[in-house]
């Protein structure tokens, strides 16, 4: 595929909403401009690693498909070629994002610490390592009554050392908790039992981590932590979501780790009840806003956002032949300044032309596909909510409030103070366009 | 392919000749993303009915071939969890010249289970999808595409596109013309596979039909429809929901027959549910509605009618308000007699009616004229099934298991013990289907056969088929719904006492406890209804603890017993003499064994109404 893109099959192949960008990519763009005042994030996230002389667990939100993954694997590139060693994981290789506990989260951070590294050939002290090593075998093990585990993984000790066994049983571990129900009740029942011993044990081995990394010539420790903003989000019906479980009441478990910390959380829960609560445990809080397209409160649309998602467009497509007319403003206007979005609206204009351009009809096509998805998506009882957002600008602490977070129907925007307003395709549904009319009156003779 | 080596895209018209498309049609742009895609991509067509779905995907492979890409398919016939598994099990593996059609997902995606786990798995291995070396094109009805964008979002959000297909107005009437005129009858002769397949096509033309203007009329006839087929899949509550939206539609329409139809399957549904008294409130209004209709109809008996008033009775019947239950039966009997010289059609529900009649007059004690009425129900059925026995055995089954019991309360044992065997024997055979109505006929002839097995001190036999009913009702019940529990009680409670004459005391208590357990939440929803049976199952249990050498907590089973089965004894003595005089025989040899005297305040009403022969008063 030859970017930018000229031809029809490259344009949309070169527009691909699956597909994150890695570090360096040559389509990426710095959309920070665009995210308002703290669109920085990445930046002040760094900046607060390098100054800071203690180690500090940052959050990082933004709404799914918003750019943090290719955002995070800057901060990781950038920290790196200041002489960090950063460990950069993936929860969703090892955490079932449907069911999580706090004691996943972690063992899934010791994981991905151990394979870096490992994989930079780095070795941290024996002694806690074997040590650690020998209890978590002894209660992963011991929860399961297949012995043939237990000799698997011991053949695997005689012929690697102990070092891969600990990983190993941490791959173990991560296989229970992906896949078997059962398996997975009893290790966590377990590891709850022996939580102290498992924090202590996990931060002993962080530290020794940190001071290996430093000896073998890196400046510092940092764990980069993705995709917990996908956990799925579910209403306990008692006041709680399971997000609210998870970050705030058993927060404190992230937080104890004792090395440099940046962990995606969704962006709804920092519009939780409860997010005082969670400022308290993490005050490090960054939000990766929209690119704004329009001013608050006002229909004007604001230049600045919308030329950077044309340049962001730019590095993938050639505007002048893939677009004609106003097809090209139509889609940003309609993107809600959502990177993901732009690309879906970009591939949905192309299916309506047989060549290029792409027309100001066609766009107008992909925009009212994209307004049918919405009204596909949001359930019933949301759309009355939806126009008391767009009116108010502002979300509500709740959970109805979080999930239309959640779900895009709602974003979040800055410029010098943070608002929210209802995604632009959702103004158009028809479903929005009812709940907006004002209420029939009784008469009175 | 052009000279750069890319794929030459196809232009709106060269993609819908092969299907005679208008260039409007949503498949044109599927067609060009499909043509365009390199690797993976993902889209999603929607299309509601199933043989529109199957032949969507001949003619776009038909188109692809064209281009020189192969359209292969999946066809998932059962639920899956993980879809990609599916896929890479393909064979030959996929390859980038193809496009694959994923047909049948939505049998993953049920539309009442909240975050199924075919759609948790989509959201988490999502990015194992990216490695697919072609488009995915996943084409599902309306209702399973809503739950997947709301419960699968990561997945959803990775789409390239979402295509609707819409069905043509006359193939829909057509199909809607075959599918909604299922009576209960037919639905009984075909098995659950059959009844679900119906449902599935049911509820695509629904979802078509929502999307238009003015279906109100279609809308109603479907979930008329949709909530009987749920009704004799024993799925009672979903059902409930459909019969009330069909009311919803009839009053909207001011459809005053449909209006009475929606009310008298709601009744029967409610009456099935276990939920008596809204069922009573519901049957009454669908007999006044069928009434007014009636006045208004040309003179002669109605049908609506007639059967409205034998679902009133069922529901007073459950009630236990007997004697308006055969105000309401009678009545209905004598409308359906008058049909049926008319026309022989109308047998069936005539024998339905003599049925519910049956029973109505033995629960009043009146147990010959009910023996009449049920063997009336047992001759018509009879003839009835050797015409069609698909339909109409399961009916003769349960008529034959209801005189069992009837002959049984006379004392005509040896022709009750035929009847019990012959009901079994046949609901045996229909149970082999293994639909829900079809397993409860046969629990509940094991229940009978097994009490007049009992009776004739035939023990062995007796206990072997009362476990077996047992075990029926507790696989029912474990299907979740509440109307199967009063015959695993009763089955219990009768699986008690005959093991407790066997001497395996231990078992027997068990089975008792959990009979009383289960009597007592039963009456505590309908206390007229289950009071009875909890009486009963006290007075077992307490002998049961006699026979264990726990006489204080069997003295208070027994005396709870009694004071349960008083006011309905002194209510209808008839009807609840044997159960009396069993508990008060029992009460008196415990007093007499811990040396203790009876007491007299609990007895006394019931020594005050019986005839002067009888009252024996306190053992000395």
């Amino acid at each position: 595929m030859k970017l930018p893109a000229a031809t029809l099959t490259d344009a949309f192949n070169a527009c691909d909403p699956a597909q994150p960008l890695e570090a360096g990519d040559q389509r990426y763009v710095d959309l920070s401009p665009g995210r308002g005042n703290d669109g920085h994030a990445v930046v002040q996230c760094r900046q607060r690693i390098v100054r800071s002389e203690r180690p500090l667990v940052q959050l990082f939100a933004g709404h799914r498909g918003c750019g943090k993954s290719t955002e995070l694997r800057c901060l990781q590139s950038d920290l790196q070629s200041k002489g960090y060693f950063v460990a950069y994981v993936d929860a969703n290789d090892d955490i079932d994002l449907e069911d999580t506990e706090p004691t996943d989260i972690l063992l899934s951070l010791i994981r991905g610490l151990d394979s870096a590294l490992r994989a930079s050939n780095i070795k941290v002290r024996d002694k806690h390592l074997e040590e650690f090593t020998e209890w978590f075998a002894e209660v992963v093990l011991e929860t399961t009554t297949k012995t043939e585990i237990e000799a698997e993984v011991r053949s695997e000790v005689e012929v690697s050392g102990r070092v891969p066994l600990f990983a190993k049983l941490l791959a173990r571990f991560a296989g229970w908790i992906k896949t078997g129900k059962e398996s997975k009740k009893l290790v966590r029942q377990r590891l709850d039992r022996q939580l102290s011993q498992l924090l202590s044990r996990a931060d002993l081995f962080v530290k020794d981590a940190r001071l290996a990394v430093q000896k073998s010539g890196n400046k510092d420790l940092v764990l980069i932590i993705d995709s917990l903003d996908r956990i799925a989000l579910k209403d306990l019906k008692d006041g709680r979501t399971s997000h609210e479980v998870l970050f705030i009441e058993r927060g404190d478990l992230l937080n104890g780790l004792g090395c440099h910390m940046v962990v995606t959380v969704p962006i709804s829960l920092l519009f939780s009840p409860k997010a005082s609560n969670l400022g308290a445990i993490f005050p490090d809080r960054h939000i990766l806003p929209m690119v704004k397209i329009t001013e608050r409160g006002k229909q004007a649309e604001w230049k600045v956002g919308r030329d950077l998602l044309k340049e962001l467009l730019k590095h993938r497509l050639a505007l002048d032949t893939v677009f004609i007319g106003k097809a090209l403003d139509e889609l940003v206007a309609a993107s809600g300044g959502h990177p993901r979005y732009l690309m879906t609206l970009v591939r949905y204009a192309l299916d309506y032309v047989d060549q290029l351009p792409v027309t100001a009809s066609a766009a107008e096509k992909a925009v009212q596909r994209l307004v049918n998805d919405f009204d596909r998506s949001i359930p019933h009882e949301h759309w009355p909510l939806l126009v008391l957002v767009h009116e108010q600008q502002t979300v509500q602490n709740d959970a109805q409030h979080q999930l239309m977070l959640f779900n895009l129907s709602v974003l979040e925007y800055q410029n010098d103070e943070r608002w929210c307003d209802v995604h632009p395709a959702v103004l158009q549904a028809r479903a929005f366009k009812e709940a907006s009319k004002p209420p029939l009156l009784t008469g009175h003779g | 392919m052009d000279k750069a080596g890319k794929k030459t895209v196809p232009t709106a018209t060269e993609l819908a000749q092969p299907l005679a498309l208008q260039d409007d049609s949503d498949l044109v742009p599927l067609l060009r993303l499909l043509a365009r895609a390199e690797g993976f991509a993902l889209a999603f067509v929607k299309c509601n009915v199933l043989p529109q779905r199957e032949r969507l995907v001949d003619v776009l492979s038909q188109s692809l071939k064209a281009q020189g890409r192969s359209g292969r398919r999946l066809d998932l016939h059962e639920p899956v969890v993980d879809l990609l598994e599916e896929i890479l099990r393909l064979s030959p593996p996929l390859v980038s010249e193809d496009v694959l059609f994923v047909l049948g997902f939505e049998r993953s995606i049920p539309a009442e289970v909240d975050f199924p786990p075919a759609l948790v798995k989509l959201n988490l291995v999502r990015e194992r999808f990216r490695n697919l070396p072609c488009p995915l094109v996943i084409v599902l009805p309306d209702y399973a595409l809503t739950q997947l964008a709301r419960q699968a979002p990561d997945f959803w959000a990775w789409r390239s596109g979402v295509f609707e297909v819409s069905v043509q107005t006359t193939e829909l009437a057509t199909i809607f013309q075959r599918e909604v005129s299922l009576s209960d009858r037919d639905l009984q002769s075909l098995s659950p596979e059959r009844i679900r397949g119906h449902l599935d096509i049911l509820r695509e033309v629904l979802a078509e039909y929502e999307v238009r203007e003015h279906s109100e009329s279609e809308r109603l006839s479907l979930s008329m429809q949709i909530a009987a087929d749920l009704r004799s899949l024993g799925e009672l509550e979903r059902a409930q929901t459909y019969a009330e939206r069909a009311l919803d539609l009839a009053r909207k329409l001011r459809d005053l027959p449909a209006e009475a139809k929606a009310l008298d399957l709601l009744a029967v549904v409610l009456t099935d549910l276990g939920h008596y008294e809204e069922a009573l409130g519901v049957a009454r209004q669908a007999v006044e509605a069928f009434r007014a209709l009636a006045r208004e109809e040309e003179p002669g008996p109605s049908e609506g009618l007639a059967m409205s008033l034998s679902n009133l009775g069922r529901a007073l019947g459950s009630l236990k308000h007997s004697d308006e239950a055969l105000g309401a039966v009678e009545e209905a009997v004598k409308l359906r007699r008058r049909l049926v010289a008319r026309h022989p059609k109308g047998l069936p529900q005539l024998a339905s009616a003599l049925n519910i009649l049956g029973i109505v007059l033995g629960d009043l004690g009146r147990r010959e004229e009910a023996i009449a009425a049920m063997s009336e129900a047992v001759e018509v059925r009879r003839h009835l099934s050797a015409e069609n026995p698909d339909r109409f055995l399961p009916d003769l089954a349960a008529s034959l298991s209801n005189l069992a019991s009837g002959l049984r309360d006379v004392g005509r044992r040896e022709t009750a013990l035929s009847a019990a065997k012959e009901a079994v024997e046949i609901s045996r055979r229909l149970a082999m289907k293994r639909s829900e109505t079809l397993v409860r006929i046969l629990a509940s002839s094991l229940n009978n056969l097994g009490i007049i097995l009992n009776d004739q001190g035939r023990r062995e036999e007796a206990l072997q088929v009362t476990e077996e009913a047992v075990q029926l009702s507790r696989n029912l019940c474990s299907s979740r719904s509440v109307s199967f529990l009063p015959g695993l009680a009763t089955s219990l409670n009768n699986l008690a006492a005959m093991l407790g004459a066997r001497g395996h005391f231990e078992k027997a208590l068990q089975a008792a406890r959990e009979a009383v357990g289960l009597s007592r939440r039963l009456s505590s929803s309908y206390p007229d209804v289950f009071l009875p049976d909890l009486g009963s199952s006290l007075s077992n249990l307490g002998e049961i603890l006699r026979e264990l050498g726990n006489k204080e907590e069997a003295l208070q089973s027994i005396e709870e017993g009694i004071r349960v089965l008083t006011p309905f004894f002194l209510n209808n003595p008839a009807a609840f003499q044997k159960w009396i005089d069993n508990s008060v025989a029992r009460y008196r040899n415990l007093c007499a064994e811990m040396g203790i005297d009876p007491d007299l305040a609990l007895l006394h009403p019931i020594l005050r109404s019986l005839p002067s022969d009888n009252k024996a008063g306190p053992e000395e």
